[in-house]
C-alpha cells in the first residue's frame, strides 16, 4: 500500500488528469474536478450515483438524414474518459453488476463499452455509512476493494491506496509516493472492522428461493399499497439500467435516443394492441423485487441490489426495501 | 390526537364499516412520516400523525374504488376529494372522512438535506423543531420550514368530515405574497429562475404520481400520436412538461404542495401552480375544491368572464 | 458490431392483406449486400427513421429469396408511418432476432399449425419451410381462422395449399358469411372438430390471447403433451436483444430466449403475457 498526505494530493492529481476527466463526489452528483483540493470530498453518499456517467439519462445512438425515400445514418457514441475518484464500494459493485448486463453476451453494448473501458475506478472506503445503508447484506462491505481499479482509505490525514487491477497498478507504479507505514495499516484494519460492523446487515438467507414460490402471494398487494408508481427509486438506483429507445424527428433528419425507463411506469410493458401484461402496480412491484432478488441471481448468480439505500431516501413515500425483504422472508406460503 | 385517530380507526375496521384506513405511519428514519394503508385492527397501532406527513392522501382514493375507505383528511385533502368527486372519480358515500385540522406541514426533504448529517431524533417543541444529530442538537423555527402553501393557507380545516379529530384552527391566510414577489422581478430574472428550476428535473414523475389530480391513465407525456413532448432532457421538453402539467392543474390544483415536497431534486413547482391559482381567484373568483357540485373550472363559462387575455 | 445499427432495406412491394386496410404486407430487399439468413419464427426490429422501431415476425420463409415479407397491423406511431410508405422507401432492419421454431426437433414428426387473425405471420414462414422440406416431416395440418374472410392473410398461399395433396388445410371464420363454404366457428371449436392426432406430433399455436386461452385446453384434451405444444409470445420490445429489460417473463427475455416457448417452459414462469 502507498501513502500520500491529504495536503499533497497534487502529487497524484496530475497522473489522474492524464487519464482524462477526474470526477469527484459532490453533494448531488459526480462532477469534474478543476483542482487537486476537490479530491477531498466530505460527501459520503452522492445522490446521483456513478451510473449517471456510464449510462447517461439520455444518449443518442444513431443520427440519420432523410432525403426523399432515402435514408443514411451513422452511429453517435457518447464518450467518457477518465477517473471516477472516491467511488465507494457499493457503487463500484453496482458498476460490476451493470457490466454483467451490458458487456456480456451477443448484444454487447458498444456505447457502454466505449465508456467503461476508458474509465478507471479509484475507489475510497466508505467511512460514514448512514442508517439507510445495508451493503454488508450482499457479501461485501464499506472497505471492499475488489470492484475498483485502485482502492484507497483515508486514515487520519493520509490517503493510503493500492492498485487492484492491472490498469490500476500501472497508474500507481508511476506515482512519486512512499509506502504506507505499519501503524497506518494497523489503524486501517481497526477502522475496517469498526465501520463494517456499523452497517446493519440483513438476513436474506433463502430469499431467492422463497420469492420463486411467492408469485401468487397476497403480499404484493400490501407491499405496493402506498407506492405511487413514480420512477424515483429506479432512477437513483445504481444498479437499475432499464432503458427506452425512441426516435426524435426533425425536418429531414433526426436521431435515435436512448433514455432511462422505469419498470414502475404503466407504459413500460404496454403493447400496441392495448394489452398490458402488468396492468396494476402490484404486478410491477412483484417484477421489480423478483428481478433484483430472483431473476438477476438466476442469470448472473448475483443479487441486483448493492444495499446503498438510495431508493429509501429518494422515495416520496419512504418505501423501505429492507422492510419489504423482511416481510417477504417472514410471509407464510399458503398452500 | 394520535390516540383518537387510532381509536376511530380501530372501531371502523373492527366493525367492518370500512375495508381500509388511509393514514400515515412513522417511516424509517426521522423526519419521515409516510402514507400507510391499515387493513386490520392490529395495523391500526402503526397509525400516527405529525407535520412531517407530507403526502396528500387523496391520491390513493381512486385505486380503492372498489372498497369502502376511511381517509385522514386535512383541509387540502378534503378539497382534493371535492375535485375528485366533481370529476366523477370517486363517490362521497364510499369514503369515511376522518377530518383533521392542520397547522401546516414541514419541508422535510429540504430540512433533511440542510442538516446534512445523520439525524437521530426529531421533536417539535414550543414552535421549534429540535433535531438531534450524533454531534449536536439543532433547533430551527417551525415557521421557517413550513411548506409555502401552508404558510398562506386559507383552508386548514377539513371542509367536511364524518368525524373531526382535534380543534379547528385559524387559517394563516395571507393570499399569495410569494407569487407577487416573483412577479415584481423583471422578465429576464423570472426566466432565469424558471430555467434554473426546470433544468434540475430528472423526469421521475414523482410530482405527477403524488398529485391527487393526476389520475389520467394515459398522461400526455407518454403520448406518441401526437408527440407533445419528446423523450430526453432537452430543456424545452423539461420546461414544456411542467408548464403543460401546471395548465392541466388550473382550477383543479388544491395547493397542497405535495408535488414540490416530494421532488427528489427539489425542483420548485409551487411558484407556477400558485400563480395559476392566484390568477383564477383574482380574475374569475374561482377557488378549486370548495364545492363538489360545482362544475370544474374549464367545464363552464360565464358571459361575464374576463376576456382581456385573449386580445 | 453495433447491435443497435440497422441494415438498410428497401420496400420492393406492398399489398393490403385485409379488406379494412389495417393489415399491410411489405416485401423488403437489402440495399447493400445479402439478405439475412433466418429460421421460421424469428423476428426483426423494423426501423422507420424518425418514428422508431417495432418488432415484426418474419412472414417469408428462408428459401424465398426475393425478399423479406412482413405483415404490419396499423396500431400506432411506427406502424402508422410504415403503412404510409411506398415502394422505394428505405427502412432499417435489425435481425434476425429471437429463437425461432424448433424445426429440427420437429423432424420426422407431424406438425399441427394453429393460427388466429393476423398472428399467422410467422406461421406462414413455418408452413412454407415444412413444405419445402416436405420429406423431413410427417402429416402437416393447418387450422387458421379469422373474424371474417376479408381478414384472412396470404389468400394466395392459402389457395395454393388447398390445391396440394400433402397438407391438410382447415380455414374458418367466426360466423356465417355469404359465399363462405368452409368451416364456421372459432378456432378452438374447429380444432376440436378436426381432432388431429397427438401421436408423434407437435402443435404450434399463434393468436390473440383469448384464442390461445381457449385453444390450449382443447390441445390438452386431445392428448398433446405440454412439451410438444409451442407458442410465440408478443411483448412491447425496444432493444430486441435482451438488454433494455422490458420484455422479461421471469428471468427470460421474450426477445432473446423467445419469442417461441413451449407450454412446459411457460408453466414455470409468471403469467405475465
Amino acid at each position: 500500500m502507498k501513502r500520500v498526505p491529504l495536503s499533497e494530493l497534487e502529487r497524484i492529481y496530475e497522473a489522474l488528469k492524464n487519464y482524462g476527466n477526474v470526477w469527484v463526489r459532490k453533494k448531488n452528483a459526480y462532477e469534474t474536478a478543476e483542482t487537486p483540493e476537490e479530491l477531498l470530498s466530505t460527501v459520503s453518499k452522492v445522490k446521483k450515483p456513478a451510473k449517471f456517467i456510464l449510462l447517461p439519462e439520455e444518449e443518442p445512438l444513431l443520427a440519420f438524414v432523410q432525403d426523399g425515400k432515402n435514408v443514411t445514418f451513422q452511429e453517435t457514441i457518447r464518450e467518457a474518459k477518465g477517473v471516477i475518484f472516491g467511488i465507494p464500494p457499493c457503487e463500484a459493485k453496482a458498476i460490476s453488476l451493470l457490466d454483467l448486463n451490458f458487456l456480456q453476451g451477443e448484444g454487447e453494448d458498444v456505447y457502454y463499452k466505449k465508456r467503461r473501458e476508458n474509465i478507471l475506478l479509484f475507489g475510497l472506503a466508505c467511512l460514514a455509512p448512514d442508517s439507510r445503508c445495508f451493503c454488508t447484506t450482499f457479501g461485501y462491505g464499506p472497505f471492499t476493494e475488489s470492484f475498483t481499479d485502485i482502492f484507497g482509505v483515508v486514515v487520519d490525514d493520509m490517503l493510503l491506496f493500492e492498485g487492484i487491477t492491472e490498469k490500476g497498478k500501472d497508474l500507481v507504479k508511476n506515482l512519486d509516493v512512499e509506502d504506507a507505514k505499519g501503524e497506518e495499516l494497523k489503524k486501517l484494519e481497526a477502522m475496517k472492522k469498526e465501520i463494517t460492523e456499523r452497517v446493519k446487515k440483513l438476513d436474506i438467507q433463502g430469499i431467492q428461493e422463497k420469492l420463486a414460490r411467492m408469485m401468487d402471494s397476497e403480499i404484493w398487494d400490501r407491499i405496493s399499497s402506498s407506492c405511487l408508481g413514480c420512477g424515483a427509486c429506479t432512477y437513483y438506483c445504481p444498479t437499475c439500467y432499464c432503458f427506452d429507445i425512441q426516435d426524435v424527428e426533425r425536418p429531414n433528419w433526426g436521431y435515435r435516443l436512448r433514455t432511462w425507463d422505469s419498470c414502475m411506469f404503466t407504459l413500460y410493458t404496454l403493447e400496441g394492441s392495448g394489452h398490458n401484461p402488468r396492468p396494476e402496480l402490484k404486478y410491477r412491484w412483484r417484477n421489480r423485487l423478483m428481478h433484483k432478488f430472483n431473476y438477476y441471481p438466476v442469470l448472473y448468480q448475483e443479487f441486483g441490489c448493492v444495499g446503498c439505500g438510495r431508493c429509501i431516501e429518494v422515495c416520496p413515500v419512504n418505501i423501505d426495501i429492507r422492510e419489504i425483504l423482511m416481510e417477504v422472508k417472514n410471509e407464510p406460503i399458503r398452500a | 390526537m394520535v390516540e383518537k385517530i387510532r381509536e376511530i380507526a380501530r372501531k371502523l375496521l373492527g366493525e367492518g364499516k370500512v375495508d381500509v384506513v388511509l393514514g400515515y405511519e412513522k417511516g424509517t428514519g426521522p423526519l419521515s412520516e409516510r402514507p400507510f394503508v391499515a387493513r386490520t385492527v392490529e395495523e391500526v397501532e402503526k397509525l400516527t400523525y405529525s407535520p412531517f406527513a407530507i403526502q396528500n392522501l387523496a391520491t390513493y382514493l381512486p385505486r380503492f374504488n372498489n372498497n369502502k375507505v376511511a381517509i385522514l383528511a386535512r383541509g387540502c385533502t378534503t378539497r382534493a376529494i371535492n375535485v375528485l368527486i366533481s370529476e366523477g372519480q370517486i363517490e362521497r358515500d364510499k369514503i369515511y372522512v376522518i377530518g383533521i385540522p392542520c397547522n401546516g406541514v414541514i419541508k422535510t426533504r429540504e430540512l433533511r438535506e440542510s442538516i446534512g448529517e445523520e439525524i437521530e431524533d426529531v421533536s417539535i417543541q414550543n414552535g421549534e423543531i429540535v433535531i438531534k444529530t450524533p454531534k449536536e442538537e439543532k433547533k430551527v423555527k417551525f415557521e421557517d420550514w413550513l411548506n409555502i402553501s401552508c404558510k398562506y393557507c386559507e383552508y386548514p380545516n377539513p371542509l367536511f368530515y364524518d368525524v373531526l379529530v382535534g380543534e379547528e384552527v385559524k387559517p394563516r391566510g395571507g393570499g399569495y405574497p410569494d407569487v407577487e414577489e416573483y412577479e415584481k422581478l423583471d422578465e429576464d430574472e423570472r426566466w432565469e429562475i424558471f430555467e434554473a428550476e426546470m433544468s434540475k428535473c430528472v423526469r421521475c414523475y414523482a410530482c405527477r404520481q403524488s398529485c391527487p389530480m393526476c389520475y389520467c391513465e394515459h398522461c400526455f407525456v407518454d403520448s406518441t400520436e401526437p408527440r407533445w413532448i419528446e423523450p430526453g432532457f432537452d430543456k424545452t421538453d423539461l420546461e414544456s412538461w411542467h408548464l403543460i402539467r401546471v395548465l392541466h392543474m388550473a382550477g383543479r390544483c388544491v395547493d397542497c404542495g405535495t408535488c414540490e415536497l416530494v421532488c427528489p431534486e427539489g425542483v420548485k413547482l409551487l411558484f407556477l401552480t400558485r400563480k395559476v391559482a392566484r390568477d383564477l381567484k383574482r380574475d374569475f373568483d374561482y377557488v378549486s375544491g370548495l364545492n363538489p357540485e360545482k362544475p370544474p373550472f374549464f367545464g363552464e363559462f360565464r358571459y361575464d368572464d374576463k376576456g382581456d387575455f385573449i386580445l | 458490431m453495433n447491435p443497435y445499427a440497422p441494415e438498410l432495406y428497401r420496400i420492393k412491394k406492398t399489398v393490403f392483406e385485409s379488406d379494412d386496410f389495417t393489415l399491410k404486407s411489405f416485401l423488403l430487399e437489402p440495399v447493400n449486400g445479402n439478405m439475412m439468413d433466418f429460421i421460421p419464427g424469428q423476428f426483426c426490429e423494423i426501423s422507420v427513421f424518425g418514428k422508431g422501431e417495432a418488432p415484426f415476425g418474419i412472414a417469408s420463409a428462408p428459401h424465398e429469396k426475393e425478399g423479406l415479407l412482413f405483415t404490419v397491423n396499423r396500431v400506432g406511431l411506427v406502424t402508422g408511418a410504415l403503412h404510409e410508405m411506398e415502394e422505394g422507401h428505405i427502412v432499417g432492419i435489425r435481425g434476425p432476432l429471437g429463437n425461432g421454431y424448433p424445426v429440427d426437433e420437429f423432424k420426422g414428426k407431424s406438425v399441427v399449425i394453429i393460427g388466429g387473425g393476423f398472428a399467422f405471420t410467422t406461421l406462414r414462414s413455418l408452413t412454407l419451410y415444412l413444405l419445402e422440406n416436405r420429406k423431413d416431416y410427417g402429416k402437416i395440418t393447418v387450422i387458421y381462422g379469422a373474424r371474417r374472410p376479408g381478414l384472412l392473410l396470404y389468400k394466395e398461399d392459402l389457395a395454393n395449399w388447398e390445391k396440394r395433396g400433402d397438407i391438410e388445410l382447415h380455414l374458418t371464420v367466426d360466423t356465417e358469411f355469404p359465399e363462405w363454404d368452409k368451416h364456421v366457428g372459432f378456432v378452438p371449436q374447429v380444432l376440436e372438430k378436426v381432432a388431429p392426432s397427438p401421436e408423434n406430433a407437435y402443435a404450434v399455436v399463434c393468436g390473440p390471447p383469448v384464442m390461445i386461452k381457449f385453444t390450449l385446453p382443447v390441445l390438452a384434451k386431445l392428448g398433446f403433451e405440454k412439451d410438444k405444444v409451442y407458442t410465440s409470445l408478443e411483448r412491447r420490445m425496444k432493444c430486441g436483444i435482451g438488454k433494455c429489460g422490458r420484455c422479461n417473463i421471469g428471468p427470460y427475455y421474450v426477445c432473446k430466449d423467445g419469442p417461441v416457448f413451449s407450454l412446459a417452459q411457460l408453466e414455470k414462469l409468471p403469467k405475465e403475457y
